[in-house]
């Protein structure tokens, strides 16, 4: 099955104005040039050598910059096939793209014309995607109970949003669905979703729009489209994630800490996909396994070639023969 | 402005892009058959030079970026020659457009230590070719008979990265690697036998401020030729602002 990445780098240029909390190791980076931390390069090395040991060909959407970013560091040679017309071009048109930084990926989506999945770079399939998952009209990673500064109800959004209407129907209790995985099935699906997102992401020049309302016209708009057309939905694990929890190891759990996954009443376990999504740990870098992972693609993937070439790799190599 | 990319030898094939980076802007140079289908089955532009004029292997390939120089400038009068390891690192904007304006020719420096062959084994694994190794003594003889001295070290321009307007350029610089037997990096020693000038002077006539010859990045080494370069981008840092929108590596 083919899947799609997107690396869109322009919103990396104007990462001081960048929305989305899980940019915070981009917006340090003391650079005006393009660059990425180096998790980033080994959990997106990962995410494609997983997915085309266990379910097949890779494409990559990336623009001029971003090819020449993954060609020096050996990615661009991993993908089945790379295109970097469609978001050039997309680059010159007038979306804000710090605002709306997934606008890159979602045009990327609705460019595509038969069922396929979307990854995100961090997000690892460590399994062939079951029969199951293809049916129905979507497969999505999991269900997200939104909290915190992301949680937003009718009377927030009329106030602080000037440039749309409030969205009739729009449930904001109800659970909203993760994009770091997308198996779309059906494609009139996938139409509504673009239609959506160009409608909310439309704004005049120099108008502030807030901190949370990007993930509205990223994932809360695909939850909404999907109740309002009473799709189907499968997911890649049963488990719901919940948004700005405060307890990793469960030993807070008796004085009320919030965990990050909760399983509902009657899981149905057959239908459970082994994946890693680096997500969270893009924020908690503490946590990040480079090491580890740079030692799975040299030793699992027989792929020590990737860093021969650049010195960033020197203290990998260093760790790597330490402890092996 | 076209950018120039050239396969002048079999060892830069494998830095090929599987696709052209730049798809409107982008033309190989290619010197035999393979190397130009090579790259139009990358889905590259690609002209065959007709005429090698350098034939001599690693003695003298170099000479071949000349050419495709030359027979670039005079079919598209302005290019930009990029070497496959000259990677863009932000979007080439109307700041870029603008330095390029600034003069006509331009070319980036680096430094080689005094010491040229020696320096440059001390950075590399042991047991190195001997046709390497006199590789390294025609560079080392070239840098001390047409560089700059400069500290422990001697300067010369880059050719990885040329921004060129001026249309003779490329052909005035091959007479000169024909005329005197240029061997080595025949590019960079016929710009220096072309400026003839001070450093000082090429400074302000030829340096871009958009990349540097040599990425500061990559030159992390407690080794001689890692030393006397860091201390030269330093230098070179308190002549002329550089911001880059190119790394060469």
């Amino acid at each position: 099955m083919k899947a799609i990445h997107v690396n869109w780098t322009k919103p990396y240029f104007e990462k001081h104005r960048l929305r989305g909390h899980g940019f915070e190791t981009i917006k340090n980076l003391n650079s005006e040039t393009y660059n990425l931390p180096d998790h980033q390069i080994l959990f997106t090395i990962l995410s494609i050598l997983h997915w085309k040991k266990h379910n097949g060909p890779i494409k990559l959407y990336t623009d001029s910059i971003g090819a020449s970013f993954y060609h020096r560091f050996n990615l661009l040679d991993l993908y089945d096939e790379v295109d970097i017309n469609f978001l050039n071009k997309y680059s010159k048109t007038d979306i804000d793209a710090a605002y709306f930084w997934t606008s890159g990926k979602i045009k990327c989506l609705a460019h595509q014309t038969e069922p396929f999945v979307f990854l995100d770079n961090d997000m690892i399939i460590k399994e062939t995607i079951p029969e199951w998952a293809r049916v129905n009209d979507l497969t999505i990673a999991h269900w997200e109970i939104g909290r915190g500064y992301y949680y937003f109800d009718k009377e927030k959004f009329e106030s602080e949003i000037n440039h749309v209407p409030w969205i009739e129907n729009y449930n904001v209790d109800d659970w909203s669905p993760n994009t770091s995985f997308l198996c779309f099935n059906n494609l009139d699906l996938l139409n509504k979703y673009h239609k959506w997102h160009k409608h909310l992401v439309k704004i005049y020049p120099n108008t502030n729009v807030p901190e949370w309302f990007w993930l509205l016209t990223d994932q809360g708009i695909l939850g909404h489209i999907i109740r309002e057309n009473n799709y189907k939905v499968n997911t890649l694990t049963n488990q719901i994630a919940l948004a700005h929890h405060n307890n990793v190891d469960g030993i807070n759990r008796y004085k009320g800490k919030a965990e990050k996954w909760y399983l509902p009443l009657d899981p149905d376990l057959s239908k459970e996909i082994k994946f890693e999504h680096v997500w969270l740990d893009k924020i908690n870098t503490q946590n990040l396994r480079s090491n580890q992972w740079f030692k799975e693609i040299v030793n699992d993937f027989n792929m020590a070639k990737l860093f021969k070439k650049d010195i960033r790799w020197n203290k990998y190599w260093i760790h790597y023969h330490e402890n092996n | 402005m076209k950018i120039i990319r050239v396969l002048w030898g079999n060892d830069v094939n494998y830095e090929v892009p599987k696709l052209p980076l730049f798809p409107e802007h982008e033309i190989v140079y290619c010197f035999d058959y393979e190397s130009f289908w090579f790259v139009k089955n990358k889905g590259y532009k690609a002209h065959l030079v007709k005429e090698d004029l350098f034939k001599g292997g690693k003695i003298n390939n170099f000479g071949r970026k000349l050419q495709a120089l030359d027979l670039s400038l005079k079919k598209y009068k302005e290019v930009l020659l990029l070497d496959w390891d000259c990677y863009i690192l932000k979007p080439l904007d109307k700041k870029f457009y603008n330095s390029l304006k600034q003069k006509p020719i331009q070319i980036p420096l680096y430094i080689q230590h005094k010491d040229t062959k020696q320096a440059i084994i001390e950075t590399l694994p042991k047991s190195q070719s001997k046709s390497f190794i006199k590789e390294l003594d025609l560079l080392e003889e070239g840098f001390h008979k047409y560089g700059w001295q400069w500290d422990d070290g001697i300067v010369a321009p880059n050719f990885g990265f040329v921004y060129c307007r001026d249309i003779n350029f490329g052909e005035k610089l091959l007479q000169i690697a024909i005329k005197e037997n240029l061997t080595s990096v025949v590019d960079e020693f016929a710009t220096l036998l072309y400026v003839n000038c001070t450093l000082e002077e090429y400074i302000q006539q030829y340096l871009p401020t958009v990349l540097k010859g040599r990425s500061d990045q990559m030159l992390i080494y407690d080794c001689r030729l890692h030393e006397v370069s860091r201390k030269f981008s330093k230098w070179l840092d308190t002549k002329i602002k550089i911001k880059p929108y190119f790394e060469h590596v």
